[in-house]
This record gives structure tokens, C-alpha cells and sequence, in this order.
């Protein structure tokens, strides 16, 4: 029994082996070099569809700002030899840290498109998947491939396979024409939904993206909020109410719509929310002030609007009973258009302070306020699904002799970097990020 | 004191005493005891003192680490190390040979068996072959040492009354393998190897002579002071590398238990720095750390590139659990941490390296 007990000591002694031990505490943050190679395929007539499909995922990537796609004059392994297997130290020889490689094989009228995804570094593979489809679909499946690919490495969700709508702008200051447009989120697949006939204000998308709910001015006299479906493109006005109904947003269950109810006799705006099935409208806030511009936690348990009951525009939640209001806006200036992140942790809103207006950003209860753009007047910020990046617009200040003041759309990383123009036909206003389509 | 060997005696009559339907818990306890402290790890009772790193403060590291830990060079020999070894190679004593041999098997073992075994006859001897890889590791240092030198010798005269020498040098070597081999073994009297390391003496010896009688050289060398001063030169210049290697091969071992210095610890930690790239886009928070562990080769890469997570603080269910600890293990691997700034000298501490990445600064 000693013998043994002596052993065991020993060896555990054993065990133990010398080990150097560094501990870092400052890396860097910096996009990831990523390889993006053209999609190989045998057959001549879906060669460019495999560099299309390639195109967009780099682009997608690149605009993400996250990632950081090397060219691809630099790739030393040929599509053809990398289909078969990757050389590791061709990648890297130029700093890829992550490389894409695919195939697209062509059956009839379907192409059958394969990706994988590799660590150069650790030379594994990450992910591989396979998708088929009819050729015209080539570009929506990059995007799937770009959100696969974002998760992927990223942790996150993806954004890629998305859609925006929003109000196009033309004509003066005065008299500007507005319709409903919708595009990819890569700005690709433009159309108009609306003709300019009336106004159109505000549009927001259903939680399945198939349809839209929005303010319009088909009556001149009394704006009413519509829901537009997109496929078949009809249209119909949301419940019965004798007074102007604006600021439309689907429920995440897209059961309900909340919006806001301006009764003629009593002369302000109170927040109501109204069941899609049975039309019936219930009210939710009941306070002399003016309560517009409410939004769904993602969980559909709360909202939270702006409201003047403080003398000031400030931001508030409640409960949908009406229960439990409490202001989360701290800081001075007026704030307006408040939207609930997807991931439930932030609200967005728009800012009026010092004659400037600032997109920003704070936590559900009102802390770590922050603002990631600034300018004359940016306004409407909408969430990416992934709650990683806002998009907006921003109005150009007007010249004396009355031109200029154009709007644009723009997308900025929650962090404040990585801000983008977003290029559109006409001018842009209000738009919407679609949750993900796939 | 007294009471201490009292309880210990206690102990071992209660173990010894164990009732038998005890025993199966006892040694279930025992298991159980053995398998949480390999989970666990034991305290460092018999690691090196460790490295006290002060906490650091960010600030811009000057690389000069590599001057600064650079080890003993080769060349710096003493002189007067050299000057014994002077007297004693114009002994021409074998001894010293032999002593030369016996320190070289026992301090370093044989990497570049593998070589010298295609080039040999496959049914030599294990023990052969490693006693044999010493001395010609030896003589590829004099040769193309004494190649140098031949060549820049002023006449032809003193030429062919060299070439015995080298030969001599050689056969001495070579011999002794043969005679331990004949006295222990028998097995293969062959002299196949002799022939194999005259290989790389070509360029010295124009006309190779299997075997040269050593009165006859000494008689010759003592006929040509001059010669005898140029051979002296070469032996001398020999008997430098020898020393030299001997020496490396002590301080490799004397390293095993060194330390490396903060400006080394500095210089990895700025590598390191420089290939830790946080995971874009992931949500980190401040406290998060990564400990990853790998174990490096001599050529002071990741072995087999094959990084482990030794521990860490961010749940499995934390949707950036992959993409944090995929990009920590990535520092290890990247290209500009291939091959790791480490001292040589040193690879028994660094032979397996741990790194905490801690988010401190980069999380929030």
C-alpha cells in the first residue's frame, strides 16, 4: 500500500511539465482578409454565373466592412485545382485567413451550386454547403452564401439576403413626388411599388417580408395607414378610424400593427394597437400628450415610443396593457422615431439637438447613450436583422435659391464606422430593412 | 515532529488494517482523488520559479530584444581554452578523441540518424550506427574547415606531406567505432562505414589510403617543422570546432533549466500581438479571456498546427463562442508568428507555450 501511494505521487509529479505562460491584453481589430475565388464549373455557359456568384459575396463582404477581400490577382492556386483540394500555403503565402471556393454544375434548367468555406491558418474546412436552383436565382443564392459565410466566421447573422423599401424622392422641395421602392440590400432588383399619384410615408415590412404597412395620403384630407403586398400588389386601408392613423409597425408575430390615432375630438395622437385577423383596435397609451412612433421588442411583450408628457420629446416604454410607462431617455434634445433592435438589447432613435440631428443608440433602459451620425438632418433609422448595422437617411441642406436638399440612404456599423452611401435611382427617405428572406 | 511520524504511522497501519468490504470504496475514493487532480493539475512544486511579469503597461516596445538575449556566440572562445587544446592535439593521443566521443554520446542525442542511415548498409547495428554519427559529425566540421585552409596554403611542397595527416584524423575516428564494435558485438566487421564517411574527405585527399601506419605519419611530420606548424594550424583549428560543439552541447543542456528574459518574453508578446486579430464583428465583453496551449517544435512552430483551448471564461452558448476562440487560436498560427521570436538555447521552456488572451482592453 505505500509502495503504491508513492507510486501515485510519483506519478502525478510526473504529470506535470514545464510550460511558458504569456498572457496578451492588446490585438488588433482589423477586417479579415478573405479570399474570394470564382466559382469553377467544367461548362463554358455557367463560367461567369460561378464569377457573378463570386462578385457578390465579395461584395457583400467588403461592405460589411468586416472583411477585407483580397484581390484576386494575387491568388496563386487556379479554380480548377482548388476545386479538388485547397493548397494551404498558396493562401498563406498572400494573408488570407479565410478562403471561398465553389463549384456550379448545370442540370437542365437548374444549376446546382456547391461553396465551401476553409481556415486557411488552422487548414480546415468551416463549412461546405450545397444549393440548388434555376439560374436566374444565381444572385439570391450569393447572398445566402454571403450570410452562410458571415455566420460562419462572424458568430453573428447574416444580413445579406435581405431587401430594403423606401420612399423615393423627386421633384422640388415643394412639390416632391414620393413612391414606394424596394431593392436587395446590395441595391440590385430595384422596382417601384407605388406610381406617385399620392403620398406615401413610412413604410415597414411584415416579419415574413411578403408585405408592407405604410402612411399614405390616397385621400388628401386624411392620411390612413395601408398594408401592400408585394406579390400580388394590392393594397387595403388597416381598421376603421375617424381620424388620421400614421407611423404603422408590424408586431414581430406580424399578427398586429401598432400605430398611432390622431381623434379628431380630441386633438392629440395616442398609440393603439390593432389585431390583422379581427380588426379590432385596442388602445394602449391615455395621456394628454402627443404618442407616436412606437415599435415591438422583439419578444412582442412591450413598446416603446416618443412621447411630449414631459414637456420634451422623450423616448418611453410600456407594456401593451397600457401598464407599466417609464421614460428611458435621459439626456437633453428632443428624441424621435425609436426602434427596437432585433437582438432585443438596444433601441436606435433619432435626435434633435442644437440645431443638428443625430442617428444614436442606447440600451433598453435608457443607459450608454451614443451617437453614431450626425448632420443637418438625418432621420428614420431602421435595423439590419442582425442588429449590427442601422440604415437612414440623410437630407442635404437646401441652397438659398432653392436647390439641393436632396435625401440619401445610408448604412453605418452600430460602432459609428463603416458608413455608406446607399445609391438609388432617385432621392431616398424612411426606409426599411426586411427581416432575412432565406 | 514526533507527532508527525505518529499520524503517518497511523495512516499506513489504517491503510494496511483496511477492512475488505472497505477496500473498493477506499480505492474508488483513491481513483476518483487521481482522476479530479488530473483534471485539475497539481500546484507547481517543481516548475521553475516563475516569471514575474509586471503588469503591463501599454507602451511602445523597442525591438531590441534580439541583441539583448542573444546566447553565447561560438566565437567567443576563450583563447586560452583554445591554447589547451593546442598542447594537447600535438599529443596526438587517441584518448582525447575518445574522450570527445564519450561526451558527445552521452549529452546529445542523435538527430540525423535517418541521413547517415541511407547512405549506410541497412543491417548495421543500432548501437553501430549512433556511435558512429558522433565522430562524423565531428569530422564534417574539421573537413570543410580543413578545405579552407588547404587551400589557402602557400606552396605544393607541403602538400603531399600533408595528406597523411587528415587521414590520420580520420582513421583514428573511424577506428574507434570498429574496435568497440569487433570487441562487443561482432557483428559486421565490414568497415562499409569507413568508406561512407571518407565520402566528404575527397576535396583533401586526392588518393585515399585505406590504412596508414601511424609511426609512419608521425615519422614523416616530424621531418618538415613547417609542416608540422600548418598541421598543428589545422588540428588546432579542429580541435576549435570540437571545443565548440562540445560547448554548444553543454549549454544546450545547461539551458534546459534557464529562463527566458522579460526582453524575450517581450518580444513574443509583441509577435503575438501582432497576429492577434479579435474575431470582426463579434460582441466582446471586457473580463473575457482565451487560454490557448500548443506545443512548439525546435524549428519554434506550432507542432502540427494543432492549438488547443486550455480553459476559458466565455460560455459554449455564447453565439461568439466559436469565432473568439477560432480567432485566439489563430494568433498562434498566423504567418507572422511562424516561426515564434524564442531563443534556440532555450527550448525546454518553451517547448509548450501558453498564451491567455485576455480581452481587458478590447472588450466592451
Amino acid at each position: 500500500m505505500k509502495q503504491f501511494i508513492f507510486f501515485f505521487f510519483l506519478l502525478l509529479i510526473g504529470f506535470k511539465a514545464l510550460s511558458l505562460e504569456v498572457t496578451l491584453t492588446q490585438g488588433s481589430i482589423k477586417p479579415t482578409p478573405i479570399a474570394v475565388t470564382d466559382f469553377f464549373s467544367k461548362k463554358n455557359n455557367i463560367v461567369k454565373v460561378g464569377k457573378n456568384i463570386s462578385m457578390v459575396i465579395s461584395d457583400n463582404l467588403e461592405r460589411s466592412g468586416l472583411f477585407l477581400p483580397l484581390d484576386n490577382k494575387a491568388f496563386i492556386q487556379d479554380t480548377e485545382s482548388l476545386a479538388k483540394q485547397p493548397r494551404f500555403e498558396d493562401w498563406k503565402v498572400i494573408k488570407a485567413q479565410h478562403l471561398i471556393a465553389g463549384k456550379i454544375f448545370k442540370k437542365e434548367n437548374k444549376i446546382s451550386v456547391e461553396f465551401r468555406l476553409y481556415d486557411v491558418f488552422s487548414q480546415k474546412q468551416l463549412i461546405g454547403k450545397k444549393y440548388e436552383t434555376s439560374e436566374k436565382n444565381w444572385r439570391r443564392v450569393a447572398h445566402i452564401i454571403s450570410d452562410a459565410i458571415f455566420e460562419r466566421i462572424t458568430g453573428e447573422g447574416g444580413y445579406f439576403d435581405t431587401r430594403i423599401v423606401y420612399v423615393a424622392e423627386t421633384g422640388s422641395k415643394v412639390n416632391k413626388q414620393k413612391r414606394l421602392a424596394i431593392m436587395d440590400q446590395d441595391q440590385a432588383n430595384h422596382r417601384f411599388l407605388t406610381d406617385g399619384s399620392y403620398l406615401v410615408l413610412t413604410p415597414r415590412f411584415s416579419p415574413n417580408s411578403q408585405k408592407i404597412t405604410y402612411m399614405s395620403y390616397v385621400n388628401r384630407k386624411k392620411p390612413r395607414v395601408f398594408i401592400f403586398d408585394i406579390e400580388t400588389g394590392q393594397q387595403e386601408i388597416v381598421g376603421e378610424f375617424p381620424g388620421m392613423t400614421f407611423a404603422p409597425r408590424f408586431s414581430p408575430d406580424g399578427n398586429k400593427i401598432v400605430l398611432s390615432y390622431s381623434d379628431p375630438e380630441v386633438g392629440n395622437s395616442e398609440i393603439y394597437i390593432l389585431d390583422l385577423a379581427t380588426r379590432v383596435s385596442r388602445r394602449i397609451t391615455n395621456s394628454s400628450a402627443i404618442d407616436v412612433s412606437a415599435s415591438f421588442a422583439p419578444d412582442g411583450k412591450q413598446i416603446v415610443f416618443n412621447s411630449d408628457r414631459s414637456g420634451r420629446r422623450h423616448l418611453y416604454i410600456a407594456s401593451l396593457d397600457g401598464k407599466n410607462v417609464k421614460r428611458i431617455s435621459r439626456e437633453s434634445g428632443s428624441y424621435y422615431t425609436p426602434v427596437w433592435s432585433p437582438r432585443g438589447d438596444m433601441i436606435a432613435f433619432t435626435k434633435q439637438q442644437g440645431g443638428q440631428f443625430y442617428i444614436g443608440v442606447m440600451e433598453t433602459n435608457g443607459l450608454n447613450e451614443r451617437m453614431i451620425a450626425k448632420s443637418f438632418h438625418v432621420e428614420g433609422p431602421t435595423w439590419s436583422p442582425n442588429g449590427r448595422y442601422l440604415m437612414y437617411f440623410k437630407e442635404e441642406r437646401t441652397a438659398e435659391d432653392g436647390s439641393g436638399g436632396e435625401s440619401s440612404l445610408y448604412s453605418i456599423d452600430l460602432t459609428g464606422y463603416n458608413e455608406r452611401k446607399i445609391i438609388t435611382p432617385l432621392g431616398g427617405s424612411d426606409p426599411a430593412w426586411s427581416p432575412l428572406m432565406h | 515532529m514526533n507527532q508527525l511520524t505518529l499520524e503517518k504511522n497511523k495512516l499506513f497501519y489504517y491503510l494496511e488494517n483496511i477492512k475488505s468490504e472497505n477496500l473498493g470504496f477506499s480505492f474508488s475514493l483513491l481513483l476518483h482523488l487521481l482522476l479530479l487532480l488530473f483534471a485539475i493539475g497539481l500546484p507547481n512544486f517543481f516548475d521553475p520559479q516563475p516569471i514575474s511579469i509586471p503588469t503591463i503597461i501599454p507602451i511602445e516596445i523597442i525591438n531590441i530584444s534580439e541583441v539583448t538575449s542573444i546566447p553565447k556566440k561560438i566565437n567567443e572562445i576563450k583563447p586560452a581554452e583554445i591554447q589547451q587544446k593546442k598542447v594537447k592535439e600535438k599529443k596526438f593521443n587517441s584518448s582525447d578523441i575518445q574522450e570527445i566521443q564519450k561526451v558527445d554520446i552521452k549529452e546529445k542525442p542523435i538527430i540525423k540518424i535517418k541521413k547517415i542511415e541511407k547512405n549506410e548498409t541497412p543491417k548495421q547495428d543500432i548501437v553501430i550506427k549512433e556511435k558512429k554519427e558522433i565522430p562524423i559529425k565531428l569530422k564534417k566540421e574539421k573537413l570543410k574547415i580543413d578545405t579552407n585552409q588547404v587551400e589557402s596554403l602557400p606552396t605544393k611542397k607541403v602538400k603531399p606531406k600533408l595528406k597523411p595527416k587528415p587521414n590520420l584524423l580520420i582513421e583514428e575516428i573511424k577506428k574507434q567505432p570498429e574496435v568497440k564494435v569487433k570487441a562487443k558485438l561482432k557483428p559486421n566487421p565490414n568497415p562499409v562505414i569507413i568508406k561512407l564517411e571518407k565520402k566528404p574527405d575527397v576535396e583533401i585527399k586526392p588518393k585515399p589510403k585505406p590504412k596508414q601506419d601511424p609511426e609512419f605519419i608521425i615519422a614523416s611530420m616530424l621531418k618538415d617543422l613547417r609542416n608540422e606548424r600548418t598541421t598543428q594550424k589545422i588540428e588546432n583549428e579542429n580541435e576549435k570546432k570540437k571545443s565548440e560543439i562540445i560547448e554548444n552541447l553543454k549549454e544546450e543542456s545547461s539551458n534546459e533549466n534557464a529562463q527566458l528574459t522579460i526582453n524575450e518574453i517581450d518580444l513574443l508578446r509583441q509577435q503575438l500581438s501582432s497576429c492577434w486579430i479579435a474575431p470582426a464583428g463579434s460582441v466582446i465583453k471586457k473580463g473575457m479571456f482565451v487560454k490557448i496551449k500548443a506545443n512548439i517544435t525546435r524549428e519554434r512552430r506550432v507542432f502540427e498546427n494543432i492549438v488547443h483551448i486550455h480553459a476559458t471564461n466565455i460560455s459554449k452558448n455564447n453565439p461568439f463562442y466559436k469565432s473568439i476562440t477560432e480567432s485566439a487560436m489563430r494568433t498562434l498560427l498566423h504567418p507572422n508568428c511562424t516561426p515564434l521570436k524564442l531563443p534556440e538555447d532555450k527550448y525546454a521552456t518553451w517547448k509548450e507555450l501558453t498564451i491567455t488572451l485576455d480581452y481587458v482592453l478590447m472588450g466592451g
